[in-house]
């Protein structure tokens, strides 16, 4: 493994200035002069053509539920891909792993891509019908009737309010940063969210707790959204569908897809003023994980698949034309390549996970994969109309995405990138004070003629 | 007894340790100093009072609130429309745990973010004697000293390394 490191001339490790001070200084520099301002630009351009798309599709109003099937596959691609990003941020932490340091930041920043899943969900209440007429584990009372909404809209919105809490809280020391040495306006809104902050050892210790218990509470509720999504916008739409590997196929496949989505805007940022924070170890580390996840995304799948393909009962049969190889049968096969076949081929060779552009590459693929994952489940689970049955009676036909469709697809990446972009100008993208913590607990040493890193882990 | 605030501010942290020892020997007591510093040092680093906090309570209760809540919407509604169908129990309890996770959920992450403003004490207008080199690889010794302990006080943090004073 050395030798393959050393054959690419790379350094392992970020190259961070040395000091506190300089640390500060170039951390701070980066916030107080971001880049990217005409990628704001078009991604603001991006955003309005995504709300024409949307005026187009709501001028056909909410009854045709086929119709808001891209639709509904593009909010949870925006699901499975920003929302889950935070989580590399979380697991790291908990697991204390040192190459984190780095780009914890740079995850949590996704969370504030919530404000757009919120607003998306919207019109998707709309859309998805009350209990009656659908397979669904909710009783049939008068007071249940709105419940598969009300469990979306608590779901969605517990994760949001949670992704801002963490976000807020862990960046609380870095705004503080900000608020004593950024000048004039360039502190901006967030070094007043730091009012009061001193660093006595209380606060570093509520920080550091807050930080946990959120991180934890982040993971739990993205678990709990991926089952309501799945459950609510797919399975009880489908008469005869029964699988309860589903939801944890969706959970896995979307921890998948929010890890590319990190990997792929870590390429992006190092390409764009990061590279001396972003070195081999953020792309390698995670590298390993995006292969691990290509395979629990073909074990999920096929655990489920399996029971489908040799029950072969007339529910089963429909379920299958109908998410995988019927009207949506190309986006399945696009879907099982690029988030099975493609990145595990790739990254089980190891020039190309030990490497910066392999597993930025192999994360590009995996986010083609998720989207067209999300088509095929999304897509053909909305073309049911069927009301109620114990089977799909009549498999639907295929439907093409249309202006609208693609209107908003093109909005969503661009929402993506926009508030990614207003957050970045809020928060520094560095974890100062991690970068901080990691100065102060490592040490480069000596063992004979091996150079080792000797790091300090206090809890 | 009135008192005042004193800010040292120190490069070393071996300096900062010193001089918690000093103003202990000095007959300050734990609750009269702070150290301040712009990167979490391990705990006990400098000597000081290991901080004890409460902020586990918060997720704590704001889960059971969370919980009540939801047992309430989805329990009460259930009992408020007593319908029974093909003689299942009225109370449903499979779909009632969802709305209930999420309540617990929802109600743990609102307290926990209170929890964590209430303990840091924030917001707080005033930050009272302040060195903005603290962020940058500083560190701080912030003693509340009676008035007439003052002068000693600065002497002390001044043999003890203390780079600057800063008063109140």
């Amino acid at each position: 493994m050395q030798h393959a490191i050393h054959s690419r001339h790379v350094n392992p490790r970020p190259h961070l200035p040395e000091t506190p001070a300089a640390l500060t200084r170039d951390v701070l520099g980066k916030f107080s002069r971001p880049q990217g301002t005409g990628l704001l630009v078009v991604s603001g351009i991006l955003v309005l053509l995504g709300i024409a798309g949307f005026a187009m599709r709501l001028s056909g109003g909410f009854s045709d539920r086929g119709a808001w099937g891209y639709y509904a596959a593009i909010y949870v691609f925006l699901l499975s891909t920003a929302a889950a990003a935070p989580i590399l941020a979380v697991a790291t932490r908990l697991t204390k792993g040192y190459w984190r340091k780095p780009l914890v930041r740079m995850a949590e920043m996704f969370a504030t891509v919530g404000i757009l899943s919120v607003a998306m969900l919207i019109p998707i209440l709309g859309v998805l019908p009350p209990i009656e007429g659908r397979t669904t584990f909710w009783m049939a009372w008068p007071d249940h009737h709105w419940y598969p909404q009300m469990s979306l809209v608590a779901g969605v919105l517990g994760l949001t309010i949670c992704g801002f809490g963490l976000l807020f809280i862990s960046a609380k020391p870095d705004l503080a940063a900000a608020r004593d040495h950024v000048p004039g306006a360039g502190r901006g809104f967030g070094a007043w969210l730091a009012t009061g902050w001193a660093g006595t050892p209380h606060q570093w210790k509520i920080v550091r707790q807050g930080v946990t218990y959120l991180g934890i509470f982040y993971l739990m509720m993205l678990v709990g959204v991926h089952f309501v999504v799945s459950v609510e916008m797919a399975i009880t739409l489908v008469p005869g569908w029964r699988d309860p590997i589903f939801p944890a196929y969706h959970a896995v496949s979307s921890l998948q897809a929010g890890l590319a989505m990190l990997v792929l805007t870590l390429g992006i940022l190092r390409a764009n003023g990061y590279k001396e924070y972003l070195a081999l170890d953020q792309f390698w580390n995670p590298g390993k994980l995006l292969m691990s996840f290509s395979m629990l995304w073909f074990y999920f799948w096929w655990s489920g698949f399996i029971i489908f393909w040799y029950g072969r009962t007339a529910p089963e049969e429909g379920v299958m034309m109908t998410v995988m190889f019927g009207p949506t049968f190309g986006a399945f096969i696009v879907a099982f390549f690029c988030s099975f076949a493609v990145p595990l081929l790739m990254l089980m060779w190891n020039p190309v996970r030990v490497s910066i552009k392999g597993p930025v590459i192999a994360s590009a693929v995996i986010l083609v994969g998720n989207l067209f994952d999300r088509i095929r489940i999304y897509e053909g689970a909305f073309l049911v109309t069927q009301q109620g049955g114990h089977f799909v009676e009549h498999i639907p036909a295929t439907r093409m995405p249309d202006v609208a469709d693609l209107l908003v697809a093109v909005g969503v990446v661009g929402g993506i990138m926009f508030i990614y972009l207003i957050g970045m100008r809020i928060i520094p993208l560095l974890s100062l004070w991690e970068l901080k913590e990691g100065q102060l607990l490592t040490e480069t040493r000596h063992i004979l003629g091996a150079e080792v890193v000797a790091i300090g882990k206090p809890e | 007894m009135p008192k005042r605030t004193i800010l040292g501010v120190y490069q070393k942290p071996d300096d900062v340790a010193e001089t918690v020892t000093r103003l202990r020997q000095a007959g300050y007591a734990d609750n009269d100093f702070d150290i301040l510093s712009g990167t979490p040092y391990p705990e006990g680093t400098f000597g000081e009072k290991v901080a004890a906090h409460r902020l586990y309570v918060f997720p704590l209760v704001g889960a059971i609130c969370g919980f009540s809540i939801a047992l309430l919407i989805t329990a009460g509604t259930q009992l408020s429309y007593p319908m029974v169908t093909g003689g299942k129990p009225l109370l449903s309890i499979p779909p009632m745990l969802i709305i209930m996770y999420e309540g617990t959920m929802l109600g743990a992450i609102l307290a926990t973010v209170m929890g964590v403003i209430f303990e840091s004490r924030l917001p707080r207008f005033d930050l009272g004697v302040y060195d903005t080199r603290i962020t940058e690889g500083y560190l701080g010794v912030l003693v509340a000293s009676p008035e007439e302990k003052l002068g000693y006080t600065e002497q002390l943090l001044r043999e003890t390394g203390a780079e600057d004073i800063k008063k109140r």
